[in-house]
């Protein structure tokens, strides 16, 4: 089957299901004014009335939950094109993808998890229909998915793959420290989130069982996004994100509802994206103020390029599309 | 000292303490997180590959390379021999170390090629060859659309895209990067 075929295919069913699951599909604006100022990701910039700066959105997320907020509605889902502005292209990621993200009120993070097994499980069975359907063949690997996936928290995955406290790796001295003992190189500049990754990257994502996806839970505060704080420990989050042959393929979170907090979250990033030269914009007053009348909500992106890659066994995310950006622009 | 920057495959990096060539190298950016470069990299004293995967920014200490003149023998299976016409050493070189370059090797031509204590580490690909065609196909007449291409083979067995003027016995200079054609010679 061509790639253009199963990309077709693959978003049919992702609407086909939810549908079924009685999800209105949305529309939210590609270009805006305050896009999310996620630290580390950079936004393509443009002008509109001649001079004002207008930007196209990284993800759909604020707008959706405008919509949660201020339409009653209580499950909705968007398929559309979102755009980040990366220092290089690579394998996983193309500036402009396309991203699915999905709503529901009255839940918490841990519906969207057996939302993503009841989803992928959809897609399989219709998309190869064959006989046995609950495994995907990807890069030479047999993944079982049928639910429930195995789970993880973060902190577990610390402690059993690289042997670190994860309690006590979250105080950036101490982290160095960790690091340093490694083998890693700190620097005074160096950040508590480089470490994180740095041995996330190093010693636990290449340690995930390949056989079944992976659920990973309860980041830690300091990666909080959007996501709302554990109520028994304020020092994690209830965010997660899962894995389908070493491919991270969404992220998700019990939505955080306290717009003073968001705005505080908002405006910490602003001020760490000021330090790393990043753009600056005004943040999303709209949103923030909307937060005040949005219900407990769970939330989630996955990327479907990523998708199209895992069910037809692409190495990289160019090969699922058909003009990629890499080819359109030289560097 | 440089940072993450300059690598590339075939660089040859100082390792905690040891030399490493760079074999493979991408760019990662974690979900909501800044920037790493993931590398594969090889002990050149003990040939053991590993990866690790870098801050970007972070700092990496050069090799001392040096660069010596070697001609190029043969390949067998995925290795590539030269030899040095003075002292008639021979040396090899893999496959993923070439890069695009294997490609474009040519028996008894005479390549730079990076060594450490006397050991090959990767060969100093020049930007440009200037290869002679063995097989083209012949243009049909009347095609008179800009931008016109055909398939044509270089006598290392490569096959490339090049306008329809191009014919069988021409020389023709390629790219080393890209791969692409970018004059008759």
């Amino acid at each position: 089957m061509s790639k253009i075929i199963a990309r077709e295919n693959i978003i049919d069913l992702i609407r086909t299901f939810f549908k079924k699951e009685e999800f209105t599909e949305v529309e939210t604006p590609l270009l805006v004014a305050s896009p999310d100022p996620a630290p580390y990701n950079e936004v393509f910039e443009t002008r509109i009335f001649k001079n004002t700066s207008a930007y196209l959105a990284p993800s759909p997320e604020f707008f959706l939950k405008k919509i949660i907020a201020r339409e009653k509605i209580d499950k909705v889902f968007q398929i559309c094109k979102s755009f980040r502005n990366p220092e290089e292209i690579d394998p996983l990621h193309n500036p402009e993808f396309t991203i699915l993200e999905w709503y529901r009120t009255e839940a918490n993070y841990t519906d969207l998890m057996k939302d993503c097994e009841k989803l992928i499980n959809f897609i399989s069975k219709k998309f190869f229909l064959q006989y046995p359907i609950s495994n995907i063949q990807y890069q030479k690997k047999i993944i079982d998915i049928t639910s429930p996936w195995p789970r993880i928290s973060v902190k577990e995955a610390f402690g059993k793959y690289a042997n670190i406290d994860l309690d006590e790796f979250s105080d950036l001295e101490k982290a160095k420290e960790i690091a340093q003992k490694k083998g890693y190189l700190v620097e005074k500049k160096t950040s508590w989130e480089q470490l994180y990754h740095q041995i996330f990257l190093n010693e636990i994502e290449p340690k995930f069982p390949k056989d079944k996806p992976l659920i990973l839970f309860d980041y830690p505060a300091q990666l909080a996004a959007l996501a709302k704080l554990k109520e028994k420990d304020k020092r994690y989050t209830e965010r997660f994100e899962f894995y389908i042959g070493g491919l991270e393929l969404g992220n998700g979170y019990s939505e955080l509802t306290d717009p003073v907090e968001q705005e505080k979250r908002l405006k910490a990033d602003l001020k760490e994206r000021k330090k790393t030269g990043k753009k600056i914009f005004d943040f999303d007053r709209d949103f923030v103020k909307s937060l005040k009348t949005m219900p407990e909500t769970a939330g989630i992106a996955v990327g479907v390029d990523r998708l199209i890659m895992l069910f037809t066994d692409a190495k990289t995310i160019q090969e699922v599309i058909t003009f990629p950006t890499g080819k359109i622009f030289k560097k | 000292m440089a940072d993450t920057s300059i690598l590339k495959k075939g660089l040859c990096i100082i390792f905690k303490g040891e030399p490493h060539i760079v074999v493979d190298k991408t760019f990662v950016s974690p979900g909501k997180g800044s920037a790493f470069f993931r590398t594969r990299l090889k002990n050149i004293k003990s040939g053991a590959l590993f990866d690790f995967t870098f801050k970007s920014g972070e700092k990496i200490e050069e090799a001392p390379l040096v660069t010596q003149e070697f001609q190029y023998l043969y390949r067998q299976e995925n290795e590539y021999f030269f030899m040095n016409p003075r002292t008639y050493e021979q040396i090899s070189l893999e496959e993923d170390i070439l890069g695009n370059f294997k490609n474009f090797v040519k028996e008894s031509d005479l390549y730079q090629i990076y060594t450490l204590e006397d050991k090959a580490v990767s060969l100093r690909a020049p930007q440009k060859v200037t290869l002679k065609v063995v097989e083209a196909e012949n243009s049909v007449k009347g095609n008179t659309v800009t931008g016109a291409t055909k398939t044509v083979k270089v006598e290392t067995g490569y096959e490339l895209q090049v306008p329809l003027f191009i014919k069988e016995g021409d020389s023709i200079v390629i790219n080393t990067e890209t791969g692409e054609y970018t004059n008759r010679a």
